[in-house]
């Protein structure tokens, strides 16, 4: 299953999107590049101890952790979420919203410590798309992802199925041992607690909202389509 | 003369001299026979229609010399023996305009070419004597009918102009009559024909223009009229090779049209070929900016490609120009965006929004700063105070900030400075306040009166306030620009300026130059009008003027801005302590 997404626009193009994707794809490159063996993923345990916590959890928002594919996954949903949130919010209540959601999931992730591994490092470029699903969510209720399901079909799946395929990617570690011996800690990516930017999103989705964007839904229009001619 | 136009002439001297316009027969036959004095019909024809029995025979003679043989002549000859000379009187006033002749000036038609004595005006459609300039009914300007052909050729273009090509055709036939070499006359014919639907006529009348054309540019422009009434007639490929023509002649120029580029982005629409079109009518756009028609045409094609934020800028450029095109493109602004009501907009909800912003936004960073340390243990630090106080300043200074900008009547006391009652709306007020606290308390009402002046003084107090920094702004403004007057106007700044125009000069005669100038204004087309630094310009410019004058600046403003302020402090105080 390969989102695709739609460009239809309503307000203007989505610069402030192609800016955080084309920052994250540097990041992408680099860490492919000189792996930084977790240097700049933030540890749970030391949140909340120093002031500092908070410019290193703005840090670590961007970084994107080991492999190649479920990053993949992560840009090509930010770029996907990202356009047609930022065209729903504006380019700087976008912004907004995902470094809250972005800190949101770190707070949460910080609030399950206790259930993390002790070595866990957090990537937070997942909280950050984990809240744009719950503000795509909210604001497009209704409103599918275009899919392309290989080889031929194209589709529009529910984005809640599009949450769950990615949360798949991004949260479950397929490790056949651990399946085995039913480790559940070990079955599972450890900012799977990012989950919790989701409902940040959730909640800060319409509080972000342009206020015309609003409008339009409560009267119950598809706010990413052009209207009827002479309408 | 060629022959056929003899042809023609002489059906119309016969026709004038049987329906009795002799003069009119006897231009027409003295026109066929300075072309070809060896006519023997027209010398017939003529002893026909001369009034005096000397000229009659003169006629007769020469038909005889060229055809000896010829009865009627012969005939006419041995009538005229017996016949006496008439004079005719010669009193009449109107001159005819075809034949010169003087008639009576209340009759109708010219007694000897039978042309009527009026016009129908126009635009009225009123009777119109031929000795008078203008109509009476409408006052439209026709012309004075003592300049021949061309008072008719001006009265066709009338017609023309007023939708009644008929009639124009019919009038510049006249003129034809009048100066068969009058100029344009086939030029505005092929308008005439082309808009009575007589297509061949138009392109053939049209093709005659172009070979009377006297200098190069006329004949590129009556080529490119060729090009478009095949566009419109839906001769597509011949409209295609002469477009095609003229944009290689352009080229080998080294010159830009908008004209040909306007021309072209209609052939293209037409054709249904929505990307070349805009194409066009961007370059044509990029050359002209004052074109609101085109810029209507591409903000459209903008649409249906599905470009509607750059259709809407387009839209929106012209809805500021105005005009009727600016009403059309402010009526399709509204169609695609329609404006957010205002009771939609001013109600809590926008306040509340803002307000809650900031708070997801502080508690965030509270959680963030505190979040684990209250979870793991349960024991009360002072700091912890100091931080929720912090997001309760944070909520109060979003609120502020957001009341400020957005909805200022959400600001507390903000009705107080703005809604002052007047009239009958005021005495019942006063009444409802005087009902109500005759039930109240009396120290209640008494609280309640000492606020009220309380806030009358603040009021008050912020009205001086108000026209004390109106007045400093004003001086400010005021010496600002002329400081800057006096800059513009000093030696170095004049003669830098002076450098800078004449350099911009030598660039635009170099074509390399021009080109780069105009696919920059094709990449960059200036879309929402003025750039940013030009506004600003202009309304430096304006408001040197208007500041220096009077300065709106109400109490509310200065409480508005005053609790933005506020709210802004309040914001970065509360972050501040949210993370300490």
């Amino acid at each position: 299953m390969i989102p695709l997404g739609d460009a239809r626009r309503r307000f203007g193009f989505p610069w402030m999107t192609c800016l955080l994707l084309a920052v994250g794809l540097i990041v992408f490159l680099y860490e492919r590049r000189f792996p930084l063996d977790g240097l700049y993923g933030l540890r749970p345990a030391e949140l909340g101890q120093r002031i500092w916590a908070v410019e290193q959890a703005v840090a670590c928002l961007l970084v994107q952790g080991p492999g190649w594919l479920a990053p993949l996954v992560n840009l090509i949903y930010l770029w996907i979420l990202g356009n047609k949130v930022e065209d729903a919010c504006g380019p700087y209540g976008f912004f907004t919203l995902s470094l809250l959601c972005g800190l949101g999931g770190v707070v949460s992730a910080g609030f399950l410590a206790p259930y993390l591994p002790e070595e866990a490092r957090l990537y937070g470029l997942a909280g950050v798309v984990a809240g744009l699903f719950g503000a795509y969510l909210v604001l497009y209720r209704g409103e599918g992802i275009r899919t392309l399901i290989p080889p031929v079909f194209l589709v529009q799946v529910p984005a809640f199925l599009h949450l769950l395929y990615w949360a798949g990617w991004e949260f479950v570690h397929l490790d056949l041992a651990a399946i085995r011996a039913l480790q559940i800690d070990r079955l599972l990516y450890p900012h799977w607690p990012f989950i919790g930017a989701f409902f940040v999103g959730l909640l800060a989705g319409p509080l972000f909202a342009r206020q015309e964007f609003l409008w339009l839904r409560l009267r119950g229009r598809k706010v990413s389509r052009f209207p009827a001619r002479g309408a | 003369m060629e022959r056929g136009r003899i042809q023609l002439l002489m059906r119309e001297a016969i026709q004038a001299a049987r329906s009795g316009n002799k003069n009119w027969a006897r231009e027409c036959l003295g026109r066929i026979l300075k072309a070809d004095p060896y006519n023997e019909e027209a010398w017939l024809w003529l002893s026909a229609v001369l009034d005096t029995v000397a000229e009659k025979r003169y006629c007769l003679e020469r038909v005889l010399a060229i055809n000896p043989a010829n009865a009627q002549a012969q005939a006419g000859l041995r009538y005229l023996e017996g016949q006496k000379e008439v004079v005719q009187p010669q009193a009449k006033r109107t001159i005819c305009p075809l034949c010169g002749e003087p008639n009576d000036p209340n009759a109708f038609q010219c007694a000897n070419c039978g042309q009527d004595l009026f016009v129908l005006c126009p635009a009225c459609g009123e009777r119109v004597d031929i000795d008078r300039t203008s109509c009476a009914a409408c006052g439209l300007e026709i012309g004075d009918s003592s300049d021949g052909a061309a008072y008719f050729f001006h009265l066709g273009e009338l017609y023309l102009k007023y939708g009644q090509p008929k009639r124009a055709l019919e009038t510049w036939d006249k003129t034809l009559l009048l100066n068969p070499d009058y100029p344009r006359v086939a030029e505005v014919a092929a308008e005439a024909f082309m808009a009575s639907g007589q297509r061949d006529l138009a392109l053939q009348s049209l093709e005659r223009a172009i070979e009377e054309a006297a200098d190069e540019e006329h004949r590129r422009t009556l080529r490119l009229r060729m090009a478009n009434y095949h566009r419109d007639l839906g001769n597509m490929e011949e409209a295609d090779r002469l477009y095609r023509e003229l944009l290689r002649e352009d080229r080998a120029l080294g010159e830009r049209r908008a004209d040909l580029f306007i021309e072209l982005g209609r052939f293209y629409e037409k054709r249904g070929e929505r990307e070349s079109a805009r194409n066009y009518y961007e370059m044509a756009l990029a050359l002209e900016e004052n074109l609101p028609e085109i810029r209507y045409a591409l903000a459209e094609i903008l649409l249906a490609q599905g470009y509607e934020t750059r259709a809407l800028s387009e839209f929106r450029y012209l809805a500021r120009t105005g005009g009727e095109w600016a009403e059309r493109a402010a009526a399709q602004v509204r169609t695609l965006r329609p404006p957010v009501p205002e009771v939609f907009r001013n109600r809590w909800q926008e306040t509340v929004r803002g307000a809650g912003r900031f708070f997801i936004a502080g508690l965030t960073l509270l959680l963030l700063n505190r979040g684990r340390e209250w979870v793991v243990s349960s024991a009360y630090s002072p700091a912890y105070t100091l931080n929720i106080l912090g997001l309760l300043a944070t909520l109060t200074g979003g609120y502020l900030l957001t009341a400020a900008t957005s909805a200022p009547r959400h600001l507390p006391g903000f009705a107080l400075l703005t809604a002052r009652p007047e009239g009958r709306l005021a005495e019942r007020l006063e009444a409802r306040r005087r009902r109500q606290e005759r039930k109240r308390l009396a120290w209640v009402v008494q609280l309640q009166t000492r606020m009220h002046r309380s806030a009358q003084a603040i009021a008050d107090g912020l009205g001086v306030a108000r026209l004390r920094l109106a007045r400093s702004l004003e001086r400010t403004a005021t010496a600002l620009s002329r400081a800057w007057q006096r800059l513009r106007a000093s030696r170095p700044v004049q003669s830098l300026r002076m450098l800078g125009d004449r350099l911009k000069r030598l660039l635009e005669r170099v074509r390399f130059f021009r080109s780069v100038a105009f696919f920059f204004r094709r990449l960059f087309p200036r879309r929402a009008g003025p750039s940013l630094f030009g506004r600003l310009a202009q309304s430096w410019r304006e408001g040197s003027r208007r500041l220096s004058g009077r300065m709106e600046l109400s109490e509310a403003d200065l409480y508005r801005w005053g609790a933005a302020l506020v709210g802004l402090v309040l914001t970065i105080l509360g972050t501040v302590m949210v993370l300490s």
